[in-house]
């Protein structure tokens, strides 16, 4: 090749570096043929780079103090909150790309997300989120400290509560609730044109009160237990890409570590069993699980077929230290069997899945499905000391273990244009280790028809029939033998279970969308006597989406949910003597409407209402068996009205306003006083009606 | 695995295998069977012919696809590197053609008003198959004939689904029954913004039909809730099985989002002699003889360690 030619390449190559595409001649079609781009040179093509700044400084104001309007939005104090979202973007227009999203930064709700890299070569994600959970609100306890749970040095102990003659003066008020703190990092990176790589680091750190009671003998303490725990995730894939495959190996290892190993209490009863004057909860033990997944598909000539397999092997671990059997020096304690459990769960699962297309209007689809947990923790006869104040009889720990295995067969026929019906048969196999049933057999039949009925109505039929069948259901010696022989536990007696659904979509005009849909599932379990016997749910929803003009969206709907069920017991340890009934009816109701019209200004609404009743009646043959309806009402406004004018400036208002009752026969009008054998919290059920109002200011920097 | 798990599982692969035959990818036969005729002609100038029609006035807005990760020619993986507007849309020289005045246009070959969702779901998934969408054959949604443009929106400026916003809204416009859920006195926090039905589910396809991310249903709930994993000294048998046997996930009008209020939840499996089966009637409310057996956690103000005990003392759960 002589100099000019050497330039002339040169030269070529130069321009084809800079211009890309034109002197990328060819690419290839689907069918494999070239397809001249010569003249492809993209120059409508707008580059993507430049940096971009939004800043959204708002100010809220909150109406009343509400602590329950507080939950996971971290907003219960009234008065103002400033507050902050951003959103910074950076593009250099070759591929490097900086995202920052922050938002409620001045709330206890922040979030902030960062995504940062090089398209095509890696990407990296940082994620931080915050989340309040408030819960038994108006708690008020006259205990202090965290690992150990102290009464003041005043307090009176007493056979019953109403002989505490110094809780009065004792009680202050605690907040129960947690706060979830969420760090989240990836990385991920293709490498080369086939493979795929990625690994990521997740942590949870929870802190706070928890809201739970503890016992000594008869007598029941509501704590406000502290909370500090931490849980890690991490993830690491690998994946290759082949011309018609794709296979994936993975391990996900995941650790649990509570701060707290037992929380001690003060007994604020007059101890029955001498020693008795404190008791020792545990606190759920660190714990961790690694797995190990390998997946693999493939595209297969005939049929139009593709094949899944994946195969996944874990093991879980956690040998804690044992707490001391009682915290009850006055008792002669036995001694343990060992120092900790050394427990040990082994979890394999097989899913294999086969897909193809024999004729053009069918489809198959063909899985099968084993899940294994295989509790290999050691048995040993652990001493009993009851409530920190009797020695009982020793016990055997029972590691539970099961197996599922289900098939599945499914087949979508296109009977015609405008009709599709798809069967489906399954089997699922269940089996169980020191349990009073072993094995359980669970067959499902499902039809569904999906028809196009023109170009305004879509029909949708679900029918199934799933029937359960279990081996003989007997009593585990040692384990289950004080259970009424009688009794069937729901989760695996027989069953037969049926459900429809129907769901009809109509677009009477272009510009209006309705759809209905009723639901229906009934329970039955028609073996044993004692339990569960019925559950049925019925579920009804109406939509409508409507788009009068341009500017205009208009939308509602309405759902009505019922479930009830019965169950019968026996209190004389023989046949059924008694029975009870739920019936739990949710309504929802929405309305929502935006305006946004050409030009600077657009404007939201949106109303929404759940009304919910809980019915129980239990039945004994003397009265008192109706409750009370247990009641709760959420309604919400929610209006938002922006200011959009050119420029860098633009402007919100909004306002939320909420109002939540309740009503709980459970939890209503008991202080800490009201049970003589429980010293309560005295928490309230949700209550509360306020308005959020907020100012906001976005600017724009390019 | 015993024998006749073991049996189970090379009759599945027998099935899968007398269904193979030396493995290629789908044949040019087979697509000629989705589209038959002679294939349409790429357009002469590429996006650059499109635009014309598609900028910032026109019915159908596409220029923020050049905002989004779609959209950059930089990086050789993107359709805008390969075959521009056409490497999905597919070729569109008789759409882009000039026209007499009384000629109707013929539509866009993909993602057009001739929507083909087999076929387009393919474009999609020629790129985008990997480790978290590779069982999206034969899975819930792809039964349902849904198209991934159906959830996505690859010409805004931020896809709702990837950006986390608004996912909860798509989900509901088929799911409207957990609308109702999400907003009952206990629920997880979707109604919130604080956590995404993507956090649990995984739409693209998982090895369960309830699509959960990670397959069984509690090693997905143990990923916010460890502190339940165990294993304990003392377990609760539906506990380490099935965390739906007395939660409702989306939402319920009972505390701690349970199926149903204790006693009677207990007392749907335990009947032992005693307390256990004793019915508990309007006897024990505040206004009557309270009773720690009724009011407040019920059966959990003692047995407050329901999900399982490591305490050595804890086999009746309350410690």
């Amino acid at each position: 090749m002589n100099m000019h030619r050497c330039q002339l390449v040169t030269g070529l190559l130069s321009a084809a570096v800079l211009h890309g595409a034109p002197l990328m001649a060819a690419e290839e079609a689907d069918d494999g043929s070239a397809v001249d781009t010569s003249r492809w040179e993209c120059r409508f093509c707008p580059e993507d780079e430049g940096r971009e700044l939004v800043l959204e400084p708002r100010l809220l104001n909150l109406s009343d103090d509400a602590r329950a309007f507080g939950d996971y939005r971290g907003l219960d104090d009234s008065g103002l909150y400033p507050d902050l979202d951003l959103y910074r973007r950076w593009r250099d227009g070759e591929g490097k790309y900086l995202d920052i999203l922050g938002e409620n930064l001045g709330l206890d709700v922040r979030r902030v997300r960062i995504d940062g890299g090089h398209q095509g070569r890696y990407a990296m994600q940082l994620r931080y989120q915050a989340i309040p959970h408030y819960t038994d609100f108006g708690a008020r306890t006259p205990f202090s400290g965290g690992r150990s749970l102290d009464l003041p040095s005043s307090w009176v102990t007493a056979g019953s509560t109403g002989g505490m003659t110094a809780l009065e003066d004792s009680l202050r008020g605690v907040d129960v609730g947690t706060d979830r703190d969420r760090l989240g990092l990836r990385f991920e990176m293709p490498l080369k044109q086939r493979w795929d790589f990625e690994i990521s680091f997740h942590q949870d750190r929870k802190s706070g009160r928890r809201g739970q009671s503890a016992s000594i003998l008869t007598t029941i303490t509501e704590l406000a237990m502290p909370v500090d725990e931490v849980t890690e995730r991490w993830d690491v894939a690998a994946g290759w890409r082949g011309e018609a495959w794709y296979g994936s190996l993975s391990y996900h290892g995941s650790s649990y570590e509570d701060r707290y190993r037992g929380i001690a209490w003060d007994n604020p009863f007059t101890p029955v069993v001498g020693g008795a004057d404190q008791g020792r909860i545990a606190t759920a033990p660190d714990n961790s699980f690694h797995q190990v997944k390998a997946a693999f598909t493939r595209s297969l000539a005939t049929w139009n077929s593709r094949l899944l397999v994946s195969v996944a092997s874990g093991r879980g671990r956690q040998d804690e230290a044992f707490l001391p059997l009682t915290i009850n020096n006055a008792l002669a304690a036995p001694t343990l069997p060992r120092a900790d459990l050394d427990g040990e769960v082994d979890t394999k699962s097989v899913d294999l899945r086969l897909t193809a297309r024999p004729l053009a209007p069918v489809s198959l689809v063909l899985d099968y499905d084993y899940d294994d947990r295989d509790n290999d923790t050691p048995v040993g006869l652990f001493p009993i000391v009851v409530t920190d104040s009797v020695v009982g009889t020793a016990q055997e720990n029972v590691p539970y273990s099961f197996r599922r295995e289900s098939v599945h067969l499914g087949a979508d026929v296109r009977v015609h244009d405008r009709v599709q019906v798809a069967f489906d048969l399954r089997r699922r196999d269940h089996h169980r280790e020191l349990q009073e049933v072993l094995d359980t057999e669970e067959d499902q039949y499902g039809l569904t028809l999906r028809a196009d009925l023109g170009a305004i109505a879509d029909l949708r039929l679900e029918l199934e029939d799933i029937s359960r069948v279990g081996s003989d259901y007997s009593l585990v010696p040692g384990v289950t033998d004080l259970q009424n022989p009688r009794m069937r536990r729901f989760n695996m007696a027989d069953r037969d279970r049926e459900r429809q659904k129907l769901r009809l979509s109509l677009t009477p005009l272009p510009t209006l969308s309705l759809g209905a849909t009723a639901s229906w599932s009934e329970d039955d379990y028609p073996t044993g006597e004692l339990g569960l016997r019925e559950a049925d749910s019925r579920e009804r929803t109406v939509d409508a989406a409507w788009m009068p003009e341009g500017a205009w969206t208009l939308d509602a709907y309405a759902t009505r949910q019922s479930m009830e069920s019965r169950q019968l017991g026996s209190r004389s340890f023989a046949g059924a003597d008694w029975s009870a009934s739920n019936d739990d009816r949710t309504t929802a109701w929405g309305l929502g409407a935006r305006f946004h019209p050409d030009g600077p200004w657009s404007f939201e609404a949106r109303w929404s209402r759940v009304d919910s009743i809980g019915a129980t009646t239990v039945i004994t043959g003397t009265p008192g068996g109706v409750f009370p309806d247990l009641r709760s009402e959420v309604e919400r406004l929610n209006l938002s009205l922006d200011y959009r004018p050119e420029g860098v400036l633009s402007y919100g208002a909004g306002l939320i306003w909420e109002r939540v009752d309740t009503v709980d026969w459970a939890l209503d009008g008991i202080q800490p006083e009201t049970i003589p054998t429980l010293l309560a919290l005295g928490t309230e059920g949700p209550d509360y009606d306020v308005v959020l109002l907020h100012l906001s200011l976005t600017y724009r920097f390019d | 695995m015993n024998r006749r798990t073991l049996s189970r599982i090379p009759l599945a692969l027998c099935l899968a295998s007398s269904i193979l035959l030396p493995a290629s990818v789908a044949t040019s036969a087979e697509e000629e069977e989705r589209h038959p005729g002679p294939q349409p002609e790429y357009t002469q100038r590429g996006a650059d012919q499109c635009l014309r029609c598609h900028d910032e006035s026109s019915e159908f807005p596409v220029m923020d696809i050049f905002r989004t990760p779609h959209g950059l020619r930089a990086d050789e993986r993107t359709p805008m590197a390969g075959l521009q507007c056409e490497a999905c849309h597919g070729p569109g020289g008789e759409h882009g053609q000039r026209l007499r005045a009384d000629e109707e246009r013929p539509p866009i070959p993909m993602f057009g008003p001739m929507a083909d969702t087999e076929a387009e779901n393919a474009v999609c998934m020629d790129c985008h198959t990997d480790r978290h969408r590779m069982a999206w054959p034969g899975s819930v949604h792809d039964r349902e004939g849904l198209a991934c443009g159906d959830c996505h929106q690859v010409h805004a400026r931020q896809d709702p689904m990837v950006a986390g916003f608004g996912e909860e809204q798509t989900c509901l416009d088929c799911h409207s029954e957990v609308r109702a859920d999400f907003a009952k006195r206990s629920a997880h926090p979707v109604r919130n913004g604080l956590m995404a039905c993507s956090d649990c589910h995984q739409p693209h396809g998982a090895e369960d039909g309830s699509l959960l991310v990670d397959g069984d249903g509690n090693e997905t709930c143990y990923g916010c809730h460890a502190e339940k994993r165990g294993p304990l000294l003392w377990e609760h048998a539906p506990v380490s099985e099935d965390c739906s046997t007395c939660h409702e996930p989306h939402g319920s009008i009972h505390p701690s989002l349970l199926t149903q209020r204790p006693p009677l939840l207990c007392q749907d499996c335990h009947s032992g002699a005693g307390h256990p089966s004793q019915p508990l009637t309007t006897a024990g409310l505040p206004s009557n003889v309270p009773s720690p057996f009724l009011l407040l956690g019920s059966c959990s103000n003692c047995h407050s360690q329901v999900h399982g005990s490591n305490h050595p003392a804890g086999k009746a759960l309350n410690r």
